[in-house]
């Protein structure tokens, strides 16, 4: 086999890994544990940034033996810029809900309110306004959740 | 031919890093629910973005920026009164399944061990759970306890609300008279329906009983020396 074929069968299997990895799981920022809901596990899966929005994806994992309910009330969920001091709310629409999901019902602007089955897991996105002082890193806190510290703001 | 197949190769290898497809419709179905894959994955429904914009601009220049205010220390202090870390009272609180933060602690009782249905007056076989919260209480030298009634959605909402009331009240009274916890530290509220803390129907719209049962309860919010 020549010294080229190697280089390409190394680039491939290389590949191969990166879009395995990808494929079958997902990455994690971070990952903090509920406060109160034994065995849910709530993982910051995503960060995005796109005209001055923030948008935050989040998997809650359910690691204990039975199901259990989870509650967030998105009014209660907000990013913080630690340095300038100052914390922000989620998004509001004209209709009053806020830009998250997925949501059981309309209850104070909208609430996270679901059953996860043991062993299962269920996605979470809210929408924030940038911090106008473009800090490098929030703090974002959910009710009953740890909070995910010093996350990187990346455009 | 070697070309070929190396570049088929490297489209199955990097197929996943470049989707061709932006991501999936939004059908109008709760995201969560169109399938098991998406429960765990919910779309972003296509209009979501443009709603954010819309919000962002209403905001207006600080983007209704608050200030981050902290607890004080008074707060924040944790008793060292008499007893509190002993044993004991350590004991009764994991029996009372009790969650305790820096500056208060929390029992919720279940309505239907206090009570019998629809009644206020407090079951003799629960006594045993509140001569525990009263050692407790005494234990903290708590300087305030908040008792809140609860019930679920079933029934008329003013009747809930009386009805809770009444509980915690009854609670309170039981405190007083058989634990000797000072009257003046206590407080009661009924609050019927309107802090439920599990759903009382199911997400396809019905009936939850294990849900409306977590939800007939009382709290008891003791707040540390």
């Amino acid at each position: 086999m020549s010294h080229r074929s190697k280089q390409i069968l190394v680039f491939c299997g290389v590949s191969l890994l990166l879009s395995a990895g990808l494929f079958f799981g997902q990455q994690v920022i971070q990952t903090q544990s509920h406060n109160t809901v034994e065995g849910i596990e709530v993982d910051l899966t995503s960060l995005e940034i796109q005209n001055n929005i923030v948008t935050v994806k989040f998997k809650l994992r359910n690691t204990a033996a039975e199901k259990q309910n989870v509650t967030i009330q998105f009014k209660d969920c907000y990013i913080m810029d630690e340095v300038n001091q100052k914390k922000y709310y989620g998004l509001k629409d004209t209709d009053g809900l806020y830009v998250a999901g997925p949501a059981y019902d309309d209850q104070n602007g909208g609430r996270f309110w679901y059953g996860i089955q043991a062993g299962k897991s269920m996605g979470l996105w809210i929408k924030f306004p940038q911090p106008t002082d473009n800090p490098a890193s929030i703090t974002i806190s959910l009710p009953g959740v740890s909070p995910f510290e010093s996350v990187k703001l990346a455009k | 031919m070697k070309s070929l197949a190396l570049a088929a190769f490297l489209v199955f290898c990097l197929g996943p890093l470049f989707p061709l497809s932006g991501g999936r419709a939004h059908s109008g179905v709760d995201p969560a629910f169109q399938s098991g894959k998406n429960a765990e994955d919910p779309v972003i429904p296509a209009d979501a973005q443009e709603r954010a914009i819309l919000a962002l601009k209403a905001l207006g220049a600080d983007r209704r920026a608050k200030a981050i205010s902290f607890e004080t220390a008074g707060i924040l202090g944790v008793s060292k009164g008499v007893g509190f870390d002993s044993k004991q009272v350590q004991k009764t609180l994991k029996e009372l399944e009790a969650k305790e933060t820096k500056t208060t602690i929390q029992i919720d009782l279940p309505g239907d061990v206090l009570f019998d249905f629809d009644k206020w007056d407090i079951r003799p076989d629960a006594e045993g759970t509140l001569k525990k919260v009263g050692e407790i209480i005494k234990a903290y030298r708590s300087p305030n306890v908040l008792i809140s009634g609860h019930s679920d959605s079933k029934g008329q909402e003013d009747y809930n609300q009386k009805l809770s009331m009444r509980r915690a009240e009854s609670v309170r009274d039981w405190l007083v008279k058989n634990a000797g916890v000072d009257a003046g530290i206590m407080k009661t509220e009924g609050l019927g329906e309107t802090k439920p803390v599990a759903p009382d129907t199911n997400p396809d719209g019905s009936d939850n009983p294990a849900g409306r049962q977590e939800n007939r309860r009382v709290e008891i919010l003791i707040k540390k020396q």
